[in-house]
């Protein structure tokens, strides 16, 4: 708490002292200075980086991040010359100079919709042109264009970073995965520092820019966490000499619900004919004598065994009426609901001379489709002050409040819903899926027992988890301007992060009265009751806390040499993450009075069902980890006469990696980079081409994994066994002395463009990646003790790709169509794999895993070959190049890694966007289509051993082989019983069910339209729109014939539409 | 005044990167997890060896699959899930495939721990307190010994004198490396490294009365016991089995045991040695059919007919006797084993008498009181089939029977045993000294090792 304190209290003091003016204009003996602003005419905002110079002189200068600058002359009768690229130069006569020296600069753009691009590392803000890294710059106009909740969702669609649906693979991915088994994230660098907390909290309103640094020059700056890309947000800041500008958000979203008939499922009426295929096999007997577990059975099997008992004789009739019953309809009808989701943010910022101050206040407020509640609320602040011409101040606090409550869970979730189960019945009461055999339900416990069905209808509302999350960021930087362009900076943030989490399962939930029952004792003879557990709801209550914090101190250097222009930093950098959890379990809890109630842990108990002797559930634990980093980097650039860009960093870092000695820790990595404006070359005269950049840059960046050990490590379990009370631990990192960081080093070739009139601009780049020493889980030796895999240094692995980021205007008149084009292309493939394994088996893979194959790609889907159906519905594979159905043998020694069939890539090697904009008078819509092309999917199937194991399976099942001559016409296996699960393991997992996932789809449409600014003006308004947006269109097409939207699969289903208005103003 | 600032400034950085700097080695020693520790004292050893997930719960009886002692019907059969499952009932091939019980890899794990703790025990605190240091090497030789042991009794074939430095055993681990290749030891190698391990055990083992899942002195005798009866060293087992029985030679009086529980056993009981417990989805009581031979040979005075057995609607018998409490099977070391196998060595050496008389040491705990009448004057083989008996109607389902059939038809003094399966139409049998008799090792070990596969 007193770290930040101390923070607010600053923070405050500049926001509301700031009014005492210092004398900008010092005379020393040999001149006066001048310092000034240069600001962009259009966009009211500062421009940094922009050059000037004192006409007649070879004496010049740059301005810094706010565009302020400051210039010694010899007399008041010189005039300086202010240049920035895309600007039209401007000449200052020192006359027009305030009485106090004070100079505001007004650069009018080109063309009007070039922007002045800065790029930020997190380290240093540069003008985009004096960098040779590939750094994409996503501006605030495009982080507007969705109307989402997030930040990432916003970027998705719009940038070249590789969004993924799928659940086992990393969700965000730049330019290709680089590690095998490490994290695969990248890293969120937020107001120059890393952030540990949850990215999707941040208000995407507050949201000013974002860069993200894709090659080694970019990256390397953040050292062995970068190895993933790096994504830096920036939130809104205030100019000096701003005047006060409040401006306003709000917007609605509307969600529908999402369809559940996507899931490829059997009709019920298909699986009651399973149910009594299994019951004429005496599939059930096992369960229905089964005296001590009492398995629960569906509607359909106790009917049948009624009927085999001659205890009824209209069966078949009773059965046949639930054929028409939908599981999913009655879900779908009775529990989804359509979203709402309203989002209202509201900012004021100005600033005179000597500070700025930035507000904000945002409310995010989310009723989704299965009646969850989620709140937000977030409050951010900036501030700068400059208590005089060389010493300055930035400080910043923002504060995130998350309260979340629980909804419906989901369909596919809930296995123990039958397919032809209906939520209510028909008087409307709730329906209930009993949790053991419903004849045994009947007179167990006579009648002492609580209920001991489930009700999915409302079972949710008496099992609620509630979630409150604060975050908090404060930091503070200090500058000074030593001398000769050095300037020294120490910055230092605190960042923590809280979370309760707690989950109330009342006593109307199955989950306490399962409990309740499980423990309760009713004497046979007697008929006495002993409950073992208190009457009364169960309280899981878990909290967690993150604290950061991270020091620097760095040294700048600029210079504005009449040939040179040099930027360069070096520093020193302390970083800790501390993070502390617990969790306990309350019986008997009472949330109103807050009162528990004891039970006994100590003793095991009869359980209900089958007296096996149980201990009474004791939740509690206790965790900490402690991360650390120590770190120091080296960033430099020179740019000569405007043209030759060269630039090098260099950073090392160490870490507490557990088990390596303190003088491994250091991680040395390095990148350089150059860089040539051709246009700015006396010789380049083609009026065509206003600006063209070629760059290039080689380096290494790293990525570490704290849990891999190079000893052996044990852990302690947080509880004593319940049998003998002593204390456990077990070996959870196995010893490997040879454990190295995986490196990947970037080489990256980019070309900046712009053509005259606009008419077309971007960049256009190539990489090549290439990883070593990559964490890789390997298949070992069982017999070794440790587990079917290891994880270890196990492969090296190679990527290129090329992505294009162009905007054209392609009508400029009354009528304007803008559109951008954005591709990827990334290819990936392992080049070198340290351990031979030759058994085909282990490296089948259905794109959700890693399993590394020398030339293949990291992703990659492997399947054993298909050869269709034998004439009595067998799925055939191969052994030795002869069809077989020795299903053991295919999946065992019988398949090597040769004989097995390369699917594709599971990700996207072609992937992005076409943003189409139409622009009219207000009027303005713009249309987002993606694509992604070049991989393949598995199609899930009908798997028998599941089906009989009571999981739904896929509509495959009607078109199943059912007589001879089927095999022409299907490749989906006959059922047969009892089911082998090798063959339906080699039949998931074959060629048959491969799929390409080439699609192209309708991400949103938006519409909106900005009042006529001469009429606001009258109003005193600045600006004011109103806009609507469609998103979640759906595909436009797919390559598969399957109707499978191919980011959707295996149990996904694909968001609803969701429509959206709002009105965004600034006055 | 400027190079006097410069000099400053320039000081001051440096002053300030060198405290950070020298500040960074104790800074990076920080453990990332709290709960995360390289073993540096004997209680974390101790706690290695008292992880009861690895060390007593979940362990291996795979073997017991293929037994007499209990039967499937052929809808029981047909619904089992797994191919494995199906597999172990029929002495087929695969075991473990997709399946979540792979006891090959349960049992090398305890091998591993085991490992572990005696690599460190002798390097923490050096000098600390000696007889905890000994107790858990002698622990943690003793729990190495009893995984090796399960192996080599399931995944081998039986001691056979004439053959058995040929015969190919089971990879013994005795480093926890794990980038040494596995190779299978023969089985003389491997009854010599589990005799050496469980010697030296002894040899240190202080007497300490401590929780059951914890081994102890007593514990070692009888797995020595045991490890020699299967080697059909008698005289050293007889030894052993006495050794065991100074230490520990409580028999519970089943006349005292409430048959109402479902489970009447109770868990922790005085007769066990050491407890460790298991399962296998084909014995389960819900689907395993016991033997209707073995149900007969108990008289009706057996309390065990009632105590060990529950009825089945249709009339079969399903077993409920585990020493475990439970529907798990326990696999542990008890005294009544040992008074079995103190029993049979002195029958086998000639003591017939004296057999007799351990056995009626046994039995009348395990009859209505009064009305057990002492067994004398049997001839060798008629004792010998009567301790035979006994062991089969007391020991079933502790993983033994599998040990007994292999090492009985070996050593040929009594009729070979044949095992049936009927299942439908079809009929399989499994012969005295099949090869079958060794369980096929998990065709992943073999394809990543190498190591021969058993003949099938």
């Amino acid at each position: 708490m007193k770290n930040y304190r101390l923070l607010i209290y600053i923070h405050l003091l500049i926001l509301f002292v700031h009014s005492n003016n210092v004398n900008g204009q010092s005379v020393s003996e040999s001149g006066i200075v001048i310092t000034g602003t240069v600001l962009s005419k259009d966009k009211k905002v500062a421009l940094s980086g922009a050059s000037v110079k004192i006409i007649g002189t070879n004496v010049g200068t740059q301005t810094d991040a706010d565009g302020k600058f400051s210039i010694k002359l010899n007399n008041k009768s010189q005039s300086l010359q202010v240049t920035y690229i895309g600007f039209e130069p401007s000449v200052i006569d020192l006359k027009n100079a305030d009485h106090d020296g004070n100079i505001t600069v007004w650069l009018h753009s080109f063309e009007r919709t070039l922007e002045a691009v800065t790029v930020s590392t997190g380290y240093q803000n540069l003008p985009k042109e004096r960098v040779s890294g590939s750094f994409e710059n996503v501006n605030n106009k495009t982080i507007n264009q969705r109307v989402t909740s997030t930040v990432k969702s916003r970027l998705e669609g719009l940038t070249t970073i590789a969004f993924d649906k799928g659940n086992a693979r990393p969700q965000m991915v730049i330019r290709g995965i680089s590690s095998i088994n490490g994290s695969n994230a990248p890293l969120i660098i937020l107001n120059g520092f890393p952030f540990e907390g949850d990215f999707d909290r941040i208000n995407p309103d507050d949201i000013q820019d974002i860069t993200i640094l894709k090659d080694a020059a970019a990256s390397s700056i953040w050292g062995t966490r970068a190895g993933n890309g790096v994504i830096v947000v920036t939130t809104k800041k205030a100019s000096f000499n701003q005047p006060l500008n409040v401006s306003l958000n709000s917007n609605v979203t509307f969600i529908q619900k999402p369809d559940l008939f996507y899931l490829d499922q059997m009709t019920p009426s298909e699986y009651i004919d399973v149910e009594k295929f299994l019951f004429s096999k005496g599939y059930y007997n096992s369960q229905e004598n089964n005296k001590y577990a009492r398995p629960f059975l569906t509607p359909v099997v106790e009917l049948l065994i009624k009927q085999r008992d001659g205890l009824i004789n209209n069966a078949d009739e009773l059965i046949d009426s639930y054929r028409n019953q939908s599981a999913r309809k009655s879900y779908q009808d009775l529990i989804y609901k359509t979203g709402f989701i309203q989002q209202h943010t509201v900012n004021l910022k100005g600033g005179d001379t000597k500070g700025n101050y930035f507000l904000s206040a945002g409310y995010i407020g989310m009723d989704d489709e299965f009646g969850a509640i989620n709140n937000r609320i977030t409050i951010n602040s900036d501030a700068n002050y400059r208590f005089n011409t060389k010493f300055k101040m930035n400080s910043g606090i923002s504060y995130i409040q998350r309260n979340l409550r629980s909804g419906a869970p989901t369909f596919q979730s809930k296995n123990s819903i039958y397919p032809y189960f209906r939520l209510n019945n028909s008087d409307g009461r709730d329906a209930g899926i009993p949790l053991y055999r419903k004849p045994y339900l009947d007179t167990a416990g006579a009648g002492k027992l609580l209920d001991w069905n489930y009700y999915p209808n409302s079972d949710y509302r008496h099992s609620v988890t509630k979630q409150n999350g604060q975050n908090l960021i404060a930091r503070i930087g200090l500058q000074y301007d030593l001398f000769k362009g050095f300037s020294i900076q120490g910055n230092y943030q605190y960042e923590r992060q809280d979370d309760q989490i707690s989950v109330l399962n009342d006593i109307y939930s199955i989950t306490t009265r399962n409990l309740i029952n499980k423990f309760t004792i009713v004497d046979a003879q007697s008929g006495n009751v002993k409950y073992n557990l208190p009457f009364g709801a169960i309280g899981d209550e878990s909290n967690g806390s993150m604290q950061t914090h991270n020091a620097r101190i760095q040294l700048n250097y600029n210079l504005n040499a009449k040939d040179f222009v040099v930027n360069a930093i070096g520093g020193f950098e302390v970083r800790s993450i501390l993070s502390k959890n617990n969790s306990f379990r309350n019986y008997g809890y009472d949330p109103d009075v807050l009162t528990i109630s004891k039970v006994d842990y100590v003793n095991p108990y009869p359980t209900f069902v089958n007296g096996t002797n149980e201990y009474i559930p004791f939740l509690s634990s206790l965790g900490e980890t402690s991360n650390r980093y120590v770190s120091t980097y080296l960033n430099a650039g020179v740019t000569y006469l405007e043209k030759y860009i060269l630039t090098a960093s260099g950073r090392r870092d160490a870490s507490n990696l557990f088990g390596v000695n303190t003088n491994d820790k250091w991680q040395p990595l390095w990148s350089v980079g150059g860089a040539w404006i051709v246009t700015n070359e006396n010789f380049f005269s083609w009026s065509a081409l206003l600006s063209l950049k070629l760059r290039a840059t080689y380096g290494y960046s790293g990525n570490v994994d704290l849990s891999r050990s190079a000893v052996t490590a044990i852990q302690y379990l947080p509880l004593p066994s319940s049998y003998t009370g002593y204390l456990m631990a077990y070996v959870s990192q196995f010893a490997n002395p040879d454990l190295r960081w995986e490196k990947n080093r970037i080489i990256n070739f980019g070309i900046d463009f712009n053509l005259k009139n606009n008419i077309a601009t971007g960049s256009i780049e190539a990489y090549f990646k290439k990883g070593s020493d990559l964490y890789g889980a390997t298949p070992i030796d069982q017999t070794a003790g440790v587990g079917e895999t290891i994880v270890k240094n196990v492969a090296n692995m190679k990527g290129h790709g090329v992505e294009l980021n162009i905007t054209s205007n392609i009508i400029n008149r009354a009528v304007k169509w803008s559109n951008t084009v954005i591709f990827s292309y990334n290819k990936s493939k392992v080049t070198n794999y340290y351990l031979s394994a030759d058994i085909g088996s282990s490296y089948i893979n259905s794109g959700t895993s890693i399993k590394p194959l020398v030339g293949y790609p990291v992703y990659s889907i492997f399947t054993y070959k298909y050869a269709g159906l034998d004439d009595i519905g067998n799925p055939q594979g191969y052994i030795e190049d002869k069809t077989s159905t020795n299903y053991t043998s295919i999946l065992g020694t019988g398949t090597k890694v040769k004989d097995l069939e390369y699917g594709g890539s599971a990700v996207p090697q072609y992937f992005g966007s076409f943003i189409n904009t139409v622009r009219w008078r207000g009027w303005t819509i713009s249309a987002n289509i993606g694509y992604k092309f070049g991989y393949s999917f598995i199609k899930p199937s009908i798997n028998y051993s599941s089906l009989f194991a009571g999981i739904i399976q896929s509509s495959d099942y009607a078109n199943r082989w059912q007589q001879p001559g089927d095999e022409k016409h299907t490749d989906i296996p006959a059922m047969i019983y009892p089911a082998v699960s090798a063959r339906e393991t080699f039949y998931n997992s074959s060629a048959s069910l491969v799929r390409k996932g080439d699609h192209i789809r309708l991400s949103y449409v938006n519409l909106s339209y900005d009042f006529n600014q001469t009429f606001l003006k009258s109003l005193g308004i600045n600006q004011f729109r109103i806009y609507t947006s469609v998103s979640n269109l759906g595909i436009l097409w797919r390559k598969n014939k399957d109707g499978i939207d191919p980011d959707f699969i295996a149990g996904q289903i694909p968001p609803g539409k969701a429509f959206s208005v709002g009105i965004q103003t600034n006055f | 005044m400027r190079i006097s600032l410069y000099l400053k400034y320039n000081y001051l950085t440096f002053l300030l990167l060198l405290c950070l700097t020298t500040g960074c080695k104790k800074y990076l020693d920080e453990k990332p997890r709290k709960n995360l520790t390289v073993p540096s004292t004997l209680k974390d050893l101790q706690a290695l060896l008292d992880e009861n997930n690895t060390m007593n719960i979940g362990q291996a009886n795979v073997s017991d699959a293929g037994t007499d002692d209990y039967y499937l019907t052929m809808e029981d059969w047909n619904s089992l899930e797994n191919d494995g499952d199906r597999n172990s009932y029929i002495w087929g091939d695969e075991l473990f495939y997709n399946s979540p019980n792979n006891q090959w890899q349960i049992l090398y794990k305890q091998v591993y721990t085991a490992n572990v703790v005696l690599e460190f025990v002798d390097k923490v605190q050096p000098g600390e307190d000696m007889v905890t240091r000994n107790k858990i090497k002698a622990a943690a030789l003793f729990l190495r010994a009893r995984a090796h042991f399960t192996v080599l009794m399931t995944w081998a074939k039986a001691y056979s004198s004439n053959s058995a430095s040929n015969d190919p055993g089971i990879p013994l681990r005795l480093l926890s490396d794990f980038n040494i290749p596995s190779k299978r030891s023969s089985i003389e190698q491997c009854y010599d490294q589990i005799l050496t391990d469980l010697t030296t055990s002894i040899s240190i083992f202080p007497v300490v009365k401590e929780h059951v899942m914890r081994p102890s002195k007593a514990a070692a005798w009888a797995l020595i016991a045991r490890v020699y009866l299967n080697k059909a060293d008698y005289v050293n087992s007889l030894k052993a089995a006495e050794e065991s029985l100074k230490l520990n030679d409580n028999l519970m009086d089943f006349n005292t045991i409430d048959s109402s529980s479902t489970y009447p056993i109770p868990r922790f009981n005085s007769e066990i040695l050491f407890s460790c417990s298991g399962g296998w989805r084909t014995l389960y009581n819900f689907t395993a059919k016991i033997d209707t031979v073995l149900f007969r040979m108990y008289e009706d005075n057996d309390l065990r007919k009632s105590l060990f057995y529950a009825t089945n609607e249709n009339g079969t018998k399903a077993f409920r006797g585990s020493y475990d409490g439970s529907f798990d099977f326990f696999l542990g070391l008890a005294t009544d084993e040992i008074y079995l196998i103190k029993a049979e060595c002195q029958v086998r050496l000639g003591n017939i008498e004296s057999g007799l008389q351990t056995l009626n040491q046994l039995l009348v705990k395990r009859y209505k009181s009064g009305t057990y009448i002492n067994k004398s004057g049997l001839d060798k083989v008629v004792a010998l089939q009567t301790i035979i008996n006994e062991r089969r109607k007391e020991l079933l389902m502790r993983d033994i029977r599998w040990q007994d059939i292999k090492r009985l038809n070996i050593d040929n003094s009594l009729q070979p045993i044949t095992i049936k399966r009927i299942i439908g139409t079809n009929t399989y049998e499994l012969k005295p000294n099949d090869p079958r008799y060794a369980l096929p090792i998990p065709t992943v070990v073999i394809s990543l090792t190498g190591i021969s596969q058993n003949p099938r």
